[in-house]
């Protein structure tokens, strides 16, 4: 491991990100805040500490993939670290652990919290949470990717580190150039929320936080009942809209405004897999609330669509107490936290392409049974499915799901009841944010356990980076000299 | 640039890590997964699996935004079409590597323009007419020409009789009466340095002096080294190269004398090089070698299929008193090591091939593009426009990035070897070294 290679990227990755507290600083120049110290202060402490970093380990080889591991796990690490400055020194959160966990939260677009009043906090402090969400939504990496052309050849192995989902697509033959668009996508549909928010109402500073959190699917809203305090139809399918976007592949976001075709969409057939959860998920969902009392108006129609897009895509926004409805919903939700957005999109979770995988490996493994001579291939969108992907993802259904159970039962052994630790889980590991119980939508993340806080942020490390990324640096050969 | 480059071998391999290196936008495409997943893992470039000659391949490369098509694949035809096809989306640079000898000629009859290929290259040709520029110039591991051959590039090993030892390079400058020659770069065990006047030359090095072709005599006597006229050649193995190098030798009045174990092929290797001595048999036979006057044979060029043989004979003949040995080794990774293990120098008609390739996807300003031997040192030969920031100012002032050197410069018909106090004037054309990983930076500073 080329450790000074990688302090030296990761230095400069500070810098960058020190760089983007300028936003909150306007903000809180605009609205006059008393915050604007701790910012500046917080800007300057990140961008020397960055820099200095950089300077001193001045380096010219070139990054391979283990050195791309480990620049992507410490990046983020340290990206929280000195993100958690501005709550910190502006008193908004004394506590370093919360601090910590906010940050991460933020950044890891997980969208759990441990503020139990979000609307007494200052404009400049909501808008640096939502902010650390927009930034790691697309990836601080692939921004960097995007802006420093000279990451050029390891930038590949960046990228393949912090881009979800099993094979990321690549839509130019540079890499710079893939990640510039995937951004500008991403930067266009943001936008667009916000004037269709401000359409609707919405004031400007609430609408640019929720385009921000929406994007980026990460689910921390400047609303203490979150989007459900806007009881406008109009917004909460505006809301539940994006959501879906930002949860479908940003490349066939791009291959449509290229050319206009909406059949790239259908032709893909993990989009269409996406389509039958979310559809399949909001229908029962709907005939169950139904029955059990909300009677089949609209609203139920809109509740039930609002929280499954919301959970399925990992954003983590709530219009309703799910946890208060009927056990059969709160099991089902709990199920779609596995789910995820599509690959290639913000969402976390395990992504729908690799359930799509496992699905048809297994509809495959049981014909064999029937036809044991016969040689049976499964394609995705007309494409062969190579053995090697199919076995990383298997590899990684198994590593999610022994996570999951490991880290509740740490959860239980701190002394959370089953539910709550087992939900806060799912919920931090898919990157969704709000779990049931003493978690749930309506309550927050501050009676966890410190000790249980510090497990959930290992949680949303090794869900937003796809494990493998973190837990190879696990291994002692990968440090070694070479 | 836009380019797209069909096939992934090891010729495929090497122009997209150049041309991407430059800056270019490339796209590789191939049969083969394994090969296409290489490339993917390891440049900075789209790679697709497919068929060069599959239009739907082609769209998918976006052939119709390209200017430039390289087909390097193992076939000939396959390379050809692919440039046709090409010519219908109107890219304006096609190269293809072509290896048959009959699609090649000076007749009226010769297909050559009309089959839609702007520049063919053959390997084996370049791979010969490598192997003669290195014999000629006895002492030397690489020979390049710029400049139209005005100007020459030599790499050399520094020899026994060394003469300027613990000098620094500043005061070896002062011991020859006309500065004609500059030390370029230095291979030192698996290091490249790019040198500035404190430097030492140490023994073992590698040294790579770029000067005045009439420097020739001054060039090798810096190294330690006299010139000689070649006169006996030993080839071993009677390939195709080694036919095209034999007949080069001929020409040239020297005595190839080539092994070749198989029988019939020797009986037709007889028949077609007149002034030749064809031995049928083995040249890791030390008797044999030793009947025939190994020791003291001018140069000794191993010319197999295989790497290993080729390496193995020619440590024996060196050992046995060649002069001067060369070997043809393929697998490009293997050319640097073969240098310090001891055999003189390395040729390979893939490096050949790719060095032909990137001299040939110039630009106006860009003349000339080569690579080294362990492929991290990258030579340009530039046309400096006038609008450049770094003319008429004297090049120490210039803050020419690290690992960048100013070889040579033609102003008009004088040859300059450029040195502190003198500066770039439009219109002078600039031979540059760079680490290879410097290229795209020092190519913006001259570009």
């Amino acid at each position: 491991m080329k450790i000074r290679l990688v302090l030296h990227i990761v230095g400069l990755l500070q810098v960058f990100v020190g760089l983007t507290m300028i936003l909150p600083v306007l903000c809180a120049a605009y609205y006059g805040e008393p915050e604007i110290w701790p910012f500046l202060w917080s800007m300057g402490l990140t961008m020397l500490a960055g820099a200095l970093i950089w300077s001193f380990t001045r380096q010219e080889e070139d990054i391979r993939v283990r050195e791309g591991f480990a620049i992507v796990t410490l990046g983020w690490v340290a990206t929280a670290a000195f993100g958690a400055l501005p709550f910190l020194l502006s008193g908004a959160i004394s506590n370093l652990t919360d601090a910590y966990f906010e940050t991460l939260s933020g950044f890891t677009t997980t969208g759990a919290s441990i503020l139990t009043d979000i609307e007494i906090m200052p404009r400049s402090i909501l808008l640096w949470r939502s902010q650390t969400q927009w930034l790691g939504g697309m990836g601080i990496i692939v921004l960097s990717i995007a802006i420093l052309p000279f990451l050029g050849v390891g930038g590949m192995q960046l990228f393949k580190a912090e881009v979800p989902g099993p094979t990321p697509d690549r839509l130019k033959p540079r890499i710079s150039q893939t990640a510039g668009l995937l951004w500008g996508v991403y930067l266009l549909l943001t936008v667009s929320e916000i004037f269709l928010l401000r359409f609707g109402g919405m004031d400007l500073f609430h609408a640019t936080n929720h385009g921000f959190t929406t994007m980026a699917t990460g689910g921390f809203s400047t609303r203490n009942l979150s989007v459900g305090y806007y009881n406008s139809a109009y917004i909460q399918y505006v809301v539940t809209f994006f959501m879906f976007m930002a949860g479908v592949n940003f490349s066939l976001h791009y291959r449509f405004l290229t050319g206009l075709r909406p059949t790239v969409y259908a032709k893909d057939r993990e989009w269409v897999f996406y389509i039958i959860i979310l559809g399949g998920a909001t229908a029962l969902l709907f005939l169950y609330n139904g029955v059990s009392g909300a009677g089949f108006a609209e609203k139920n129609f809109r509740g039930s669509l609002f929280q499954v897009v919301s959970i399925t895509t990992t954003t983590g926004y709530a219009t309703a107490d799910f946890d208060a409805w009927g056990p059969l919903s709160r099991v089902m939700l709990l199920a779609l936290m596995f789910v995820g957005g599509c690959a290639g999109s913000t969402g976390g979770g395990m992504k729908v392409i690799r359930l799509l995988l496992i699905l048809k490996h297994g509809k495959t493994e049981i014909k064999k049974l029937l036809h044991p001579k016969a040689l049976f291939l499964v394609k995705v969108s007309k494409i062969k499915v190579r053995p090697e992907v199919m076995l990383n993802v298997l590899g990684f259904f198994t590593l999610y799901i022994a996570l999951f159970i490991f880290c509740s039962f740490l959860m239980t052994a701190l002394g959370l009841d089953m539910i709550t630790a087992t939900s806060s889980v799912a919920a931090t590991l898919g990157n969704i944010g709000p779990g049931l119980a003493q978690v749930g939508p309506t309550l927050n993340y501050s009676t966890v356990p410190l000790l249980g806080k510090w497990v959930l942020c290992g949680c949303m490390l090794l869900g937003r980076l796809e494990i493998f990324t973190v837990i190879v640096l696990f291994m002692p050969e990968v440090w070694k000299k070479f | 640039m836009k380019a797209i480059i069909i096939g992934a071998g090891d010729v495929g391999f090497h122009l997209a890590a150049r041309l991407s290196q430059q800056g270019g936008e490339i796209v590789v495409v191939d049969l083969d997964q394994a090969k296409v997943d290489r490339v993917e893992d390891h440049l900075d470039v789209l790679a697709f699996q497919g068929s060069g000659v599959d239009y739907r391949v082609l769209g998918k490369a976006d052939i119709a935004e390209s200017d430039t098509l390289i087909a390097v694949s193992d076939n000939d035809e396959v390379n050809i079409l692919a440039c046709q096809l090409a010519a219908r989306y109107e890219v304006q640079m096609k190269i293809a590597r072509v290896g048959s000898d009959y699609y090649y000629g000076d007749s009226p009859l010769a297909p050559f323009s009309s089959l839609g290929v702007d520049v063919m290259v053959n390997p084996e040709e370049a791979c010969a007419a490598e192997v003669q520029k290195l014999l000629n110039f006895a002492a030397a591991t690489d020979v390049v020409e710029f400049a139209d051959g005005e100007v020459i590039l030599m790499g050399m090993r520094v020899g026994e009789r060394f003469l300027y030892r613990d000098m620094p390079l500043k005061r070896i400058a002062g011991e020859f009466e006309r500065r004609n020659f500059l030390v370029t770069a230095i291979s030192r065990g698996e290091q490249t340095i790019i040198p500035g006047g404190e430097d030492l030359i140490l023994e073992g090095d590698l040294l790579y002096v770029i000067g005045k072709s009439e420097a020739v005599d001054d060039i090798l006597r810096l190294a330690g080294y006299e010139n000689r006229k070649l006169q006996r050649v030993m080839l071993a193995g009677g390939t195709n190269v080694s036919v095209r190098l034999a007949h080069l030798l001929e020409d040239g009045g020297a005595t190839p004398i080539i092994f070749e174990a198989d029988r019939t092929l020797c009986a037709t290797l007889a028949e077609e090089l007149g002034a030749s001595l064809v031995l049928n048999g083995d040249a890791t036979d030390l008797d044999l070698l030793q009947s025939e006057g190994v020791d003291g044979v001018d140069g000794f060029v191993a010319l197999t299929e295989s790497d290993q043989n080729n390496i193995i004979s020619s440590l024996v003949a060196k050992n046995m008193g060649a002069t001067k040995t060369i070997a043809q080794i393929k697998r490009l990774e293997y050319m640097s090591l073969a240098n310090r293990i001891g055999v003189d120098a390395t040729v390979s008609p893939h490096l050949s091939t790719v060095n032909a390739i990137l001299a040939a996807t110039h630009s106006e300003r860009l003349l000339t593009l080569a690579t080294l031997r362990g492929l991290s040192v990258q030579m340009m030969e530039v046309s400096i426009r006038e609008d450049l920031p770094i003319v008429n100012k004297p090049l120490k002032d210039l803050k020419l990035p690290p690992g960048c050197i100013l070889g040579s410069l033609v102003r008009g018909s004088r040859i300059l070897i450029p040195h502190g106090d003198d500066h770039l004037e439009p219109g002078d054309k600039a031979v540059i070294f760079t680490l290879a990983k410097q290229a795209r930076k020092v190519s913006k500073f001259f570009l």
